[in-house]
């Protein structure tokens, strides 16, 4: 019965998201055109660079690549959607109400974050199609379910981020719009969204490795395309044994993402709960 | 047009964070589109050597942060008077905005020295910061950068223009958003954020010498590296001057009608 409850309320959140979003379609429009115009910007810079002489490098960089941006779509939707979302709601006064209501607190962010991959599958969709218009690559996906399973951890690392940026934004407010554009910027720098990993300078690649998303990009990417993961490469050690390196790196993807899932949702519930009780949910 | 400026300065400076990322932004935009193409050649050299084919400077580097930090003060400008306008509506205070016996011109006036000051401020320091970090503090330091700034700052005036034309939008639509996102990656595509404007097929570049910023940062570079302008030093500079003439007549009209519509159905307050 609460099982049914909760998907219920789940619904009803990702529908009313869903109906506002159908309701622009101009808006919609306009969004699909933002993603190309992006896409052609840095299409463009692809193709003076691009070597002609190496196609299969050619298909195979152009795939990290798109995916990368695929990456990307959806985890700025999350801190869109989820992480500024419920600031959203908040500025326009309706958090407190909408968290008054008899639903659990995990339904409304979650509700955000699967309207969000709604969407963005839409969007990835789009770029793998203008991946393929122009940069005149073929898809390559050898690892279907591979791929998947990388992009489910991928999604839940992404929804325990925004979930931190959420509940840090409900009670920072506006100072918060720092934090989350500090979040987009480091993820599209260090996190290999628009290049791929073994081309990065040793002084960044130190960096990446630092940030647990980048293994969730590295792993969904290279799995999804078939070849051997970029940031652990060869045989680990670990405890005595020694193990695949992509082993060790999807080990590595499963526990963070768990943890991360677990301490954004930790800080959310914790925040909405110290705001009912001070009373500034309903403040901006 | 104090007040306006004194109360959004005093906002501003309420969240340090904000500067901050402002300042680093063009360093920001210049890092991706390098990585960008030392990742599709893997080397800077390779990079360096393809790219003067295209634009006549082997300084891949230094050309892209200097389109990033143009692009960066332009679009500031261009967007802050709506974004203002939309802030204020969303939180219910526009109306009142209204109300106060100012009249548009002193709001944007207002509004475009406090956009004035503070971008440049970051755009300055940013490329300060980023020069000395990347290595060309020795180029920013010359005079030729001062020339530049005397193009930027004349592009600056059809940009107010078209900031008064995204406030009428601002009215209109309410909620901006997607029209911002759009136009902003149209015009990071048309503008030669990180290319010549060679590059583009012809058509899109007649699209993009429409546009003040396109000019602001061909004519930059060409100041600060010795490439190519868009035409000439002079037909560039004329260019600007009529976009300066057209662009903020042009804008305050549409502000003027689109506010005097809302008023009349008391559509200001509404959100």
């Amino acid at each position: 019965m609460g099982l049914k409850k909760n998907l219920r309320d789940l619904w009803v959140i990702t529908k009313y998201n869903l109906k506002i979003e159908t309701r622009y379609p101009i808006s919609y429009a306009a969004s699909l055109l933002n993603l190309l115009f992006w896409f052609l910007a840095f299409a463009t810079l692809i193709l003076i660079f691009s070597s002609p002489n190496s196609p299969q490098e050619y298909a195979i960089k152009s795939n990290i690549i798109a995916w990368g941006i695929a990456s990307y779509i959806l985890f700025s939707g999350m801190i869109s959607e989820v992480g500024y979302g419920m600031i959203r709601l908040q500025r326009r006064g309706t958090l407190e109400q909408i968290l008054l209501t008899p639903i659990a607190y995990w339904v409304l962010p979650l509700g955000l974050a699967a309207f969000e991959l709604i969407i963005s599958m839409i969007f990835v969709s789009i770029t793998i199609l203008l991946m393929v218009i122009i940069f005149k690559a073929p898809i390559i996906i050898v690892n279907p379910l591979g791929g998947l399973l990388g992009l489910a951890l991928f999604f839940m690392m992404s929804y325990g981020f925004s979930m931190l940026l959420a509940g840090v934004a409900i009670k920072a407010k506006r100072s918060s719009w720092a934090l989350g554009n500090a979040l987009t910027m480091l993820y599209m720098i260090f996190c290999g969204t628009f290049y791929p990993f073994s081309t990065l300078p040793e002084q960044i690649l130190i960096v990446s490795k630092f940030i647990p998303l980048s293994y969730a990009v590295d792993i969904f990417r290279t799995t999804l395309i078939g070849i051997d993961p970029e940031l652990i490469k060869g045989e680990v050690d670990i405890l005595g044994y020694s193990i695949p390196g992509a082993l060790a790196e999807w080990i590595f993807v499963g526990l963070l993402s768990v943890a991360i899932l677990a301490l954004g949702y930790i800080v959310l519930i914790l925040t909405i709960k110290d705001g009912r009780r001070k009373g500034y949910l309903g403040q901006y | 047009m104090k007040a306006v400026f004194k109360a959004r300065y005093k906002i501003y400076v309420r969240y340090p964070g904000w500067a901050l990322l402002n300042i680093v932004f063009p360093l920001f935009l210049t890092v991706i589109p390098v990585f960008l193409a030392f990742g599709v050649t893997g080397s800077m050299e390779t990079t360096n050597l393809i790219f003067s084919r295209y634009a006549k400077t082997e300084d891949f580097v230094f050309y892209v942060l200097l389109g990033s930090t143009v692009w960066s003060l332009s679009s500031m400008i261009m967007w802050d008077f709506g974004m203002w306008l939309y802030e204020e509506m969303e939180i219910g205070t526009l109306e009142q905005i209204f109300l106060a016996p100012v009249h548009t011109i002193e709001l944007l006036l207002g509004s475009i020295l406090y956009t004035l000051v503070i971008s440049l401020i970051n755009s300055i320091g940013g490329v300060l910061i980023a020069s000395a970090l990347l290595g060309y503090l020795h180029i920013v330091l010359s005079p030729r950068f001062l020339l530049a700034l005397m193009i930027i700052l004349l592009g600056f005036i059809p940009l107010f223009g078209m900031s008064l034309f995204f406030g009428a939008i601002v009215l209109r639509i309410k909620e901006p958003w997607a029209f911002f996102n759009f136009l902003t990656a149209l015009l990071v595509y048309i503008s030669g954020v990180f290319y010549p404007l060679a590059v583009l097929p012809p058509s899109v570049r007649v699209i993009a010498i429409l546009f003040p910023a396109a000019i602001q940062i061909a004519d930059a570079r060409a100041i600060m590296l010795d490439v190519e302008y868009v035409f000439s030093p002079l037909i560039d500079t004329l260019l600007l001057i009529s976009y300066a003439l057209v662009w903020p007549l042009f804008g305050l009209i549409m502000f003027e009608k689109i506010k005097y519509e809302a008023r009349k159905r008391g559509s200001i307050g509404a959100y």
